[in-house]
């Protein structure tokens, strides 16, 4: 590596900052005294407009409209219906704080294209991390492999869609550097810390991603999008009478630095010490069936679990989903509604515009109990004939897109949770999650509750954790009896994983009542 | 893609980069370069579904800088870009708290310049083309017998990675490893009279081409496994004799080794801490590392920090022998670093097939697939999901699913009455079938 001389280095630090190789939170080339505008839009483009200009990657890598044609043309070398370009540059961030010092930072760029070509219900795909021409046009080769035909040709103009927010954000990530985050794990930690003499060790961490993307379809879709994400987690370990438990909370989603104020610093906090202690006080849980109350929130997770997956239109398209024949049935009580939605602000699973060009929206997928929707990508849709659902997701550049659920929730029924917690003798009330999984064919799934309570008589009494449940989706939705008025969506991070690809997701839940549910503790 | 090139060029460029890290103001640094090509094809349905082929790599450096820490990690290997890259890295790890605890390892457990060994990359695959790749996978998807069964769908996948891995601490180590991947793998669907769907999966990876079993031996053990598991129920609740076969052990004793990690020791958040040398199991319960193994998924030379691997008693008839300390977890605890993580995790050999295993255990459930459920590291709760077969006089009565099973590690172990002769051998963890005595399973 040649040293390099000042205007090189300086020529370089621009170059490198527009391609991000940069800490979001080092504050670039600042640090050697040269004032340069982060990568990607000021909070202004951001705020002008609602969404982001959709320039980013034509600004910082040339990517303009030749090479997109170029590339596409030999995408759709050898035929196919269509090819999509995704292109993607992030930067992922985290700070730890650990016995009272904030002393291990993380990051991580990643820049590429995935190039795909979809002909019927196959495809291709390629991507590379260099975004030369050359580069690209030998991903294009490679992913175009799946097609037999004649050369088709891109449509020759390409339109610049527009999207809506739903992550109005005041400041950008890149715009924040480690010594304003800093202080905030210092507090979030000395709250922990000082809560209670019980507790004997703290970890938090702070995480942030600035994620860009452009799509580009070769029937001219043009869009871009700038996704942000954060989450701040408290890890809290308490002692008491030689008995040691250990719990935690996580807030974040979509969010821009300042929601990271005082109160929600605190709050987590205190959560997570409240949530700790309360174990001490734990009774084994049973084991066998019994009435299981979903608490608000976070309890979507069954949603996920026992429809969700289900529902996603490529296991149905592939006749393996249990729920593949329910299309226009019922499958639960009339009470029951359920949506998937990409439109609730700044949450985990908000998307402004899905992986393959299509603008996010709501879908409802169960309505008074009838299921209406399966979640759609653009194949799944051509399939059925159906309009896509805005639900085709991908982890990165280097993965093609499926229909994945965005935030997953039940909308409020008529009851108040008191009287849905009052009607149960004897049962189980499940307040935090740790997992979840589901086998698509037979509809099994299974949560893991960290942490809960016993209902007993109609009230909730001790404390449990540790604990599976475990039951089959259709049946379970079906033994759904009591919907609670008091949905809340989770503020946690939830990481949906499909084919060996995470998305970020959310869910939410009014308290709610399944009549009977397998429970896997320990006392027979 | 990337264009190709020669370990000996990840190596310089580790080495580069090293050098220049220390040039910007690191006391030490630690560099690994790692380059990935895969090719990945799946069949459904009686055509070619997916066709997927690249290359990424990727640059992760360590930076220790006046007792300071950070990570990074770029795929952007550009000189100029590896210069601003380095040069921010040093400046933001200035800016954090102090922690003498991050460090390189100890130079002295370096074993000096050794020769790129081989026997972990798979020679055949560099020959192999696409024409080849789709006879396998095709092979695999039309192994799938007859059935007199509803099969919904056939599902074939097929993948080979090579990995070629760089490692340079500034403080005197380099290394090289190359190794491959090979899967294959079916998954069948199949339906029964009343609409219930079972989906059985049966899969193998190898680092070698040739180790693969014959396809058509998985495709037909992929349709038995969904036949045998359509219209499974969960059963009474009750405590029972349990088998788990070999090829899922590994949710079981994963959760267990995973105490022995020292970040959660030093974290005072594993139920394991204190318990070296005590008993927690039965005489059964015997784990060894072994970083060794020809042609083993988890075999290396080193570990991520430039360790050198070495056999290693992970339990001993029931007991912890040995922790797993990463040089950050063992200098928090003062203890003399053994390596982060495992590498193939094995157990002697036992004394039955996993039939022999059932037929003694006379009654009770065979576990052949786990679902979600958790292990809590501080104080050893478990509870998982599961599924498998019924079982009385060691024969098969009827499919079960739905079913939980609970404990505490420092119970559940007592209960470990028969190892297998079966190792499964797909996995980094080798680990035979195992019957226990009597298992809490929740169902109805």
């Amino acid at each position: 590596m040649s040293k390099l001389n000042r205007r090189d280095f300086l020529v370089g630090c621009a170059r490198t900052s527009a391609l991000a190789l940069v800490p979001g939170f080092l504050a670039s080339c600042a640090h050697s005294g040269v004032p340069l505008s982060p990568a990607g839009a000021s909070p202004g483009e951001l705020s002008a407009g609602g969404s982001p200009s959709n320039t980013y990657f034509a600004r910082h890598f040339a990517i303009d409209e030749s090479i997109l044609q170029k590339v596409m043309a030999r995408a759709l070398g050898r035929g196919g219906d269509f090819c999509d370009l995704y292109f993607e540059h992030s930067l992922d961030n985290s700070i730890r704080i650990e016995e009272g010092v904030v002393n291990s930072a993380f990051s991580q760029v990643s820049l590429g294209v995935g190039i795909r070509v979809v002909q019927g219900s196959h495809f291709g795909y390629a991507f590379t991390e260099e975004l030369t021409l050359e580069s690209m046009l030998k991903a294009a080769d490679t992913a175009s492999a799946i097609a037999h035909g004649s050369p088709k040709s891109a449509s020759t103009r390409i339109a610049i869609a527009q999207t809506a927010n739903y992550y109005p954000i005041e400041t950008l990530w890149d715009d924040v550097g480690i010594d304003q985050r800093i202080p905030w794990l210092n507090h979030a930690y000395a709250r922990v810390s000082k809560a209670d003499p019980r507790v004997i060790h703290t970890f938090a961490g702070l995480s942030d991603t600035s994620k860009r993307i452009l799509i580009v379809t070769s029937d001219g879709r043009m869009v871009e999008d700038y996704q942000p994400m954060s989450m701040l987690y408290v890890n809290c370990v308490a002692e008491h009478n030689g008995r040691k438990e250990r719990n935690g909370y996580a807030v974040g989603g979509r969010q821009g630095p300042e929601f990271f104020t005082t109160e929600t610093l605190d709050r987590a906090a205190d959560e997570a010490v409240r949530r700790t202690l309360l174990l001490f006080d734990a009774v084994s849980p049973p084991a066998g069936e019994y009435p299981l109350v979903m608490g608000a929130g976070p309890s979507g997770i069954l949603l996920h679990e026992a429809i969700g997956h289900g529902i996603e239109a490529d296991f149905n398209r592939k006749n393996i989903s249990v729920f593949a024949d329910k299309l226009g049935q019922s499958v639960a009580d009339s009470q029951v509604t359920i949506v998937d939605s990409a439109t609730h602000p700044n949450t985990r699973g908000a998307i402004n515009v899905d992986d393959e060009g299509n603008p996010g929206r709501e879908t409802i997928l169960v309505e008074k109990g009838v299921m209406v929707s399966y979640l759609h990508d653009r194949i799944s849709a051509a399939h059925y004939q159906v309009q896509p659902t805005g639900s085709g997701r991908r982890e990165s550049f280097q993965h093609p897109p499926l229909p994945r659920m965005r935030n997953t929730y039940m909308l409020n029924g008529p009851h108040s949770p008191d009287e849905i917690i009052r009607s149960v003798k004897r049962g189980i009330y499940a307040e935090v999650f740790s997992n979840g999984q589901v086998k698509i064919g037979e509809g099994s799934f299974s949560f893991y509750v960290q942490s809960g309570a016993l209902i007993e008589d109609g009230r909730i009494t001790a404390p449990i954790k540790d604990v599976n449940i475990i039951g089959n989706g259709p049946e379970v939705l079906s033994r759904i009896t009591m919907v609670g008025n008091d949905l809340k969506i989770d503020e946690g991070g939830w990481v949906c994983g499909k084919n060996g690809q995470g998305v970020p997701v959310s869910q939410g839940m009014p308290t709610t009542l399944v009549s009977a549910v397998t429970v896997g503790g320990t006392r027979g | 893609m990337s264009s190709t090139a020669a370990p000996a060029d990840l190596r310089q460029i580790a080495e580069r980069v090293a050098e220049s890290a220390r040039k910007y103001g690191a006391n030490h640094a630690r560099v690994r370069v790692e380059r990935e090509r895969y090719v990945y094809l799946v069949r459904s349905g009686g055509t070619l579904e997916r066709i997927d082929e690249s290359s990424s790599l990727k640059l992760t450096t360590h930076l220790f800088v006046d007792g300071r820490y950070s990570s990074h990690s770029t795929s952007d290997l550009r000189p100029v870009a590896l210069e601003a890259f380095l040069s921010r890295g040093v400046t933001l790890t200035r800016t954090l708290g102090e922690d003498e605890a991050r460090a390189l390892p100890d130079a002295r457990l370096y074993p000096g310049e050794q020769p790129l060994r081989l026997d972990q990359m798979d020679p055949e695959l560099g020959a192999l083309d696409t024409p080849r790749r789709l006879a396998m996978v095709e092979a695999l998807e039309k192994g799938v017998p007859a059935s007199s069964h509803t099969v919904n769908l056939v599902e074939a996948s097929y993948f080979d990675v090579a990995n070629e891995v760089a490692l340079v601490n500034s403080n005197g180590f380099v290394g090289e490893e190359r190794s491959s991947l090979v899967s294959a793998s079916v998954d069948v669907t199949t339906q029964d009279a009343v609409g219930g769907r079972s989906r059985g999966y049966e899969g193998a990876q190898v680092t070698r081409l040739a180790a693969l079993p014959p396809l058509a031996e998985l495709a037909n053990r992929a349709l038995e496994r969904s036949v045998r598991a359509l219209g499974g129920k969960p059963i009474q609740t009750e405590t029972l004799p349990m088998v788990v076969e070999n090829r899922v052990a590994s949710r079981l004793l994963g959760s267990l080794v995973s105490a022995l990690s020292g970040q959660w020791l030093y974290r005072k958040q594993s139920f394991l801490e204190g318990k070296l040398g005590q008993r927690i199991g039965s005489d059964l319960l015997t784990l060894v590392d072994d970083p060794a193994l020809a042609g083993a998924l988890g075999t290396r030379r080193f570990d991520g920090e430039g360790i050198p691997t070495q056999r290693r008693l992970l339990f001993e008839a029931g007991m912890p022998r040995n922790y797993l300390l990463d040089v950050y977890s063992a200098n928090k605890l003062k203890l003399e670093p053994t390596s982060g993580g495992t590498s193939n995790v094995t157990m002697p050999a036992g004394t039955g097939s996993l039939e022999q295993l059932m037929a003694r255990a006379g009654r009770g459930i065979l576990v052949d697939a786990f679902l979600g459920g958790n292990s809590n590291s501080v104080t050893g709760d478990f509870s998982f999901g599961i599924s498998g077969l019924y079982f009385e006089n060691g024969q098969v009565v009827k499919p079960v699913a739905e079913m939980n099973i609970a404990g505490n590690h420092l119970e559940f172990w007592k209960q470990l009455v028969e190892v297998g002769t079966d190792p499964f051998v797909y996995s980094s963890y080798r680990l035979p079938s195992l019957r226990f005595d009597a298992v809490q399973f929740s169902g109805l």
